[in-house]
Formats: structure tokens, C-alpha cells, sequence
């Protein structure tokens, strides 16, 4: 039995990791801790564990690994707390604000001898496993374009506080196509432009842009991370499309296609429920068997550094008003 | 009166053209003209019209009140002087020419000739397109913010024609995209900058595939897709999101009708799906052309407008080519 601890429940994903850890046969849920006691508190009710009101005292007990779900800029210092008491960690996107924390955080894991990795459900998306085999196995030709989007609505509390989120919608939502693509491409971004603003809030953060991209073997792309879905109108949360253009063919991806259209007088609003399989599950899953086996868990701490660095050329990008090289200095 | 016509080019946009024309009461299409004679005479046959082997042929012996041009885009500027300088009204199949230079020759001429011109820029008399417009106008979604629209299909003529030419074309940035430029600009404004990506320089035969991101004078970011790629059909999609709600379009999505014939013996199924119309685009900017002659009313297309569109799409090119942000001055 693999036993997994939660570190903060501050992002709304952790509640989907938790259940998805009860639904494991081979994973257990012993313990939580929450920097908010009464929210980590509830949460333990809630799920059956144990609140616990210090962080050491959970890195204390057996547990074997930590999911981190603490906002983005509490990562680095949760995950060398969870290194150092030799706990194998898989970090919520982004895996931090900065590259210094990133690595930083990388860097704990390896000195630890413990496993890191980022919390990217994308690569877990059936659909986007199903490119991966196409890309891989030659049927779309050589890639010449791709073209993604990760739209949502916007999330509130503190994303849009900079301190703790590291930036708005280009950082939470450029990541999972960023890591998707090189997971896709095993290419790294070579070229970022970038138009960012914040335009459907009154707010002091970014909730809109849009990303061209160049990869290293010349392949193009363009990223929508836009918070443009309005919130109380839009029938689910946001969307991930993906569009791969080869000289054999195109694939297109709207992973959240599998959905159900839910008309209800009770909720005026029309829902979109879906019925895809997790790629939350499947990837909480992949980490659990990580720990099981003692390798790297799918998408790693290095992903979570490549994915973020994207992120931050593009806020580069729009800083200047020119496009940016990667590796970003 | 009835006001006769002659069309330039008898490729698939020519043939469109002179059905417009012919479907319209007070016109009368004479004759047709191409550099490929015997093109010109199979096409003038089927429609009992007479053919030329060029415009020039054409102005000689025919009297004409109208001008329709349909041919590569190279060759439009020598087109469209010809045809003023015989005071003819002319419509032109878009973009308006290749270069910037040549645009401006074309509209300084009409304006000496003082003959009504319009570009066919169609999309703006397309039901759905206008029904955006009237739905962002309504102010029911806000100040739009971030705009998507993708413009996708094969390569035309599958990369065997001109078209395939791209220094002639201009590839799907230009040729397919001044569209999506075109009622843009005419929606939101001048564009201050854009950005792009493409294959137009890749030397891929037969397929191109643009990314283009434009920032609106007015804040609007925009991302434009076009594809000349797809090995399924041409469609179109649109996404406006402003700051109170959010509108999509998706040709894909848009089929009142889905005939399924059950295949002759030896033959594939192939699902045929149809959107009905009483008219086609072609037919409602041309009707809208010849009322503006008979009116004597601006063309809803000015000549400035489509240099407009014909520039920003260079813009984007240029940007392709050299890999820089390309701020545009006007």
C-alpha cells in the first residue's frame, strides 16, 4: 500500500487528487496537513484522514510521498520541507513562480535521493496519448504546426494575487499545453511571442493572451491561455484543444469533447457534463506507481521547469514587446 | 437599363462571378476573357457568350459597363488600370493586388476614372459573419477582448495551380487570410502590430499553414488561423470573447442538412452535408455592387479598405519572413 500525503488544499485540484487516491486500491490517504486548519480540518472529515496541524508532523509519519497543492509560490518550500524528511513529492502546476525555485526544488529531490514530479494531467488525456502514438509512429508525416488552447474561466483568490500565483492566466494556463507539446514533440521551445493583457476583470494581473511558438526542429505553434470563458454563463470550466498539423495529415484534439449537455430549470444555465476518462486519476495513479517501482513519475520536476520558463518568456515576451529565445538567461 | 458585362478569368471565382451576374435582372454578361483562349472560348460556349484571349481583346470590341476580375492575383493590377481607362465599373476578386505599390496605382486610377470599384471581400455578406457582428454590436458579450477565426482547407487547386506559387499567391496568409483581415479591420479598427508564423518560405509542397497574432489599436488581441493543410473540407470558425460573455461559430458545427445516399455498387459512402441558401455570397456582393452603380453609393468595400486588409496580411508575411514584431503606420 502506498500511503500519500496532502500538503494544502489552497488549489482546487486537490480535492480531485484526494478522491483519486481513496479510489486507488493500491493508495492510501493518511494524512493532510493545510496551512488554513479549519479548511484542512474539513478536508479530513470530509475524506476520512487525518488533520494534521504541523507540517513536520505529517513529514514525520510513514507516509511515502506528498502531493503539493499550496499556491504556486509556496511549492519550493514545501517541497524541500518534503525532500529533506525523504518523501517523494508531485508538485501542482506550475512547479513554482521562478526557474531559481524550480530548480531549486529539483535539486532538493535529487540530493533526497526522492522523486519530483508535475502535476501535468494532459499527457494522462486519452485523446492526447492517442496523438502521441500518431506523432510517434510517423502516420501525421513530418510536424509542422500545432495549435493549442487551455481557456477557462477565472479562478479568483490567489491567482490573481501575484505574490502567491506568480502570475494570471498565462501562468496557470500556459503550462499544460507547453508540457503537452514537448511531451509530444520531444522538442523543446525555441521562440516565444507573446500578446498579454488583462481585459475581462478590473484586476492587477493578466487574464488574457495569446503565444506563437517556435520549436527547436522549426515546428510552429500558437497557445490561447486566455481566462475568456465567462464565468457564470460558460457550461463547464475551460477547454484543452490541441491541433497537430503534418505533412501526412492533421489531428485535432477537444479533449473535453465526450460531454453531455445538461438543460435544467434548476441551473438556467445549460452544463456540459463529461464522461472521458480521469486524466487526473490516471495520473495520480502513474505517481503512486512511480513511488511503487522507484522511477521518475511521467512528467517530471525538469518538465515542470520547461513548461514554466514558457510561461515566463511569454510575460517576457510582452514585457518587451519582441519575441524571446529559450533557455531564458 | 441594363448594364453589360464582361468577366476576366474563367477559373472556379470567374465562373461564380458571371453566375451572380447572369442571375441579376438588369445585367448581361457578353463575353469572357482569359489568357488561355481555348479556356475562354469552352467556358463563353457553355454560355452562349462571346470569348476573348484577353481583356484588352475584350474592351476593343465589346461596350461594357462593368469589369469583373477573377484571375491571379499578380495580374490584377494591369487588369483593373485596363478597366478603368475604359471607364468601365469593375469588380475585382480579392486581395485588391500583390504589393502595396500596386494597390495604390489601382485605386489612384479608379479615382481619375471616377468609376465605381469594389474588391470582393465576401465574408462580409455572410449571413453568419454579419450575425456576429450584429450580436457583438448588441453589446450582449461587452468590449470584445481576444478574437479566434480559422479559415481551413485543402490547398487550392491542391498546390498545382498558381496557386501553389506562392510568391504569386502569397500562400494562405495572404490569399485566404485577407478575408479574416478584411472584416476585422472593418469590425474592430486598425491593427497597430502583428506577429506570425508560417510555412509560406518552408518550401512544403502543396500545404500552407499561418498563425497569425494581430494587437488592435484598440487593445483587441486577435489570433488568426489559416490552413491550406486539411485533408477534410474547408471550414470556418469564429470565437469573440469581451467582458461580458463570449460567442462561437464553428462551420463544422453549422449543417442544417446531412444527406446520406446509399453508395452505388462499388462505390464508398461519402456523408454530403449542405447549408440551403437562396443566395450565394458571390450573388449578394455583386447584388450589392450593382446597386451601388445604379444608386451611385459607395461600395461597402472601398478601395482603401482592401489595401487596408492587403497590407496587414504583407505585415504578416513580412513578419513570417524575418521573424520580427511588424508595427504597421497607418
Amino acid at each position: 500500500m502506498t500511503r500519500i500525503g496532502i500538503i494544502s488544499f489552497a488549489h482546487m485540484h486537490a480535492l480531485g487528487y484526494a478522491r483519486s487516491l481513496l479510489e486507488l486500491p493500491q493508495a492510501e490517504l493518511p494524512g493532510i496537513w493545510d496551512e488554513d486548519a479549519e479548511r484542512g480540518q474539513k478536508m479530513a472529515e470530509r475524506l476520512s484522514s487525518r488533520f494534521y496541524p504541523s507540517l513536520d508532523d505529517l513529514l514525520a509519519t510513514d507516509i511515502q510521498g506528498v502531493i503539493i497543492t499550496s499556491p504556486n509560490a509556496d511549492h519550493r518550500q514545501h517541497a524541500e520541507a518534503a525532500a529533506r524528511a525523504k518523501k517523494h513529492i508531485l508538485s501542482e502546476k506550475p512547479i513554482a513562480t521562478t526557474l531559481e525555485d524550480a530548480q531549486a526544488m529539483i535539486d532538493a529531490a535529487k540530493a533526497a535521493g526522492v522523486h519530483l514530479g508535475t502535476a501535468f494531467p494532459c499527457r494522462h488525456i486519452l485523446s492526447a496519448k492517442r496523438i502521441k502514438e500518431l506523432v510517434a509512429g510517423g502516420d501525421l508525416g513530418e510536424i509542422l504546426a500545432v495549435r493549442g488552447t487551455n481557456r477557462g474561466t477565472m479562478p479568483g483568490g490567489w491567482f490573481t494575487q501575484r505574490e502567491k500565483s506568480g502570475g494570471g492566466a498565462v501562468m496557470d494556463h500556459t503550462v499544460h499545453i507547453a508540457d503537452l507539446l514537448r511531451y509530444l514533440l520531444e522538442d523543446e521551445v525555441k521562440t516565444v511571442y507573446a500578446e498579454v493583457d488583462t481585459k475581462f476583470y478590473d484586476m492587477d494581473i493578466d487574464d488574457c493572451g495569446t503565444l506563437i511558438l517556435e520549436f527547436n526542429k522549426g515546428t510552429i505553434g500558437s497557445h490561447d491561455p486566455s481566462w475568456s470563458r465567462p464565468n457564470k454563463a460558460y457550461p463547464i470550466w475551460g477547454d484543452v484543444t490541441l491541433k497537430v498539423v503534418g505533412t501526412k495529415g492533421t489531428v485535432e484534439m477537444d479533449a473535453l469533447r465526450q460531454r453531455i449537455e445538461v438543460y435544467s430549470n434548476e441551473k438556467v444555465k445549460t452544463v456540459w457534463d463529461t464522461w472521458n476518462e480521469s486524466s487526473g486519476l490516471a495520473m495520480i495513479a502513474d505517481f503512486v506507481s512511480a513511488i511503487e517501482e522507484d522511477r521518475e513519475p511521467a512528467a517530471t520536476g525538469f518538465d515542470g521547469l520547461k513548461a514554466l520558463e514558457v510561461a515566463l518568456a511569454a510575460y517576457k515576451s510582452a514585457e518587451t514587446g519582441e519575441p524571446v529565445e529559450l533557455p531564458l538567461k | 437599363m441594363t448594364f453589360k458585362v464582361g468577366v476576366v478569368g474563367v477559373g472556379m471565382m470567374g465562373g461564380n462571378h458571371c453566375r451572380a451576374f447572369q442571375s441579376l435582372p438588369d445585367c448581361q454578361v457578353l463575353a469572357a476573357a482569359d489568357a488561355d483562349f481555348n479556356k475562354a472560348q469552352e467556358f463563353a460556349q457553355a454560355r452562349n457568350i462571346k470569348a476573348y484571349g484577353s481583356l484588352s481583346d475584350m474592351l476593343a470590341q465589346e461596350e461594357l459597363d462593368i469589369v469583373s476580375i477573377a484571375t491571379p492575383t499578380p495580374t490584377h493590377k494591369e487588369l483593373a488600370i485596363q478597366a478603368a481607362r475604359a471607364k468601365t465599373h469593375i469588380f475585382l476578386e480579392k486581395p485588391i493586388a500583390r504589393t502595396g505599390e500596386e494597390a495604390q496605382e489601382v485605386l489612384s486610377e479608379i479615382e481619375t476614372a471616377g468609376v465605381k470599384f469594389m474588391v470582393g471581400h465576401v465574408v462580409r455578406f455572410s449571413p453568419h459573419y454579419l450575425k456576429v457582428k450584429e450580436i457583438i454590436d448588441s453589446g450582449v458579450i461587452g468590449k470584445p477582448a481576444v478574437v479566434r477565426t480559422s479559415r481551413c482547407g485543402g490547398s487550392p487547386g491542391r498546390g498545382k495551380t498558381w496557386y501553389g506559387d506562392f510568391e504569386k499567391s502569397g500562400g494562405v496568409v495572404l490569399d485566404t487570410l485577407v478575408h479574416d483581415f478584411d472584416y476585422l479591420l472593418w469590425w474592430f479598427g486598425d491593427a497597430a502590430r502583428v506577429y506570425a508564423r508560417g510555412l509560406v518560405y518552408k518550401g512544403v509542397e502543396g500545404i500552407d499553414y499561418g498563425l497569425v497574432l494581430v494587437r488592435f489599436k484598440n487593445g483587441l488581441i486577435a489570433h488568426i488561423e489559416g490552413s491550406w493543410a486539411e485533408v477534410s473540407g474547408f471550414f470556418t470558425a469564429i470565437e469573440v470573447a469581451g467582458d461580458k460573455g463570449l460567442i462561437t461559430l464553428d462551420s463544422r458545427e453549422a449543417r442544417p442538412l446531412t444527406i446520406n445516399l446509399r453508395p452505388a455498387e462499388g462505390k464508398t459512402f461519402r456523408p454530403q452535408s449542405e447549408v440551403p441558401r437562396t443566395k450565394s455570397g458571390s450573388l449578394l456582393e455583386i447584388e450589392h455592387f450593382v446597386e451601388c452603380i445604379k444608386e451611385d453609393r459607395e461600395p461597402l468595400v472601398t478601395g482603401e479598405e482592401a489595401t487596408k486588409a492587403l497590407a496587414l496580411a504583407l505585415a504578416a508575411l513580412e513578419s513570417i519572413k524575418t521573424g520580427k514584431v511588424i508595427h504597421l503606420d497607418s
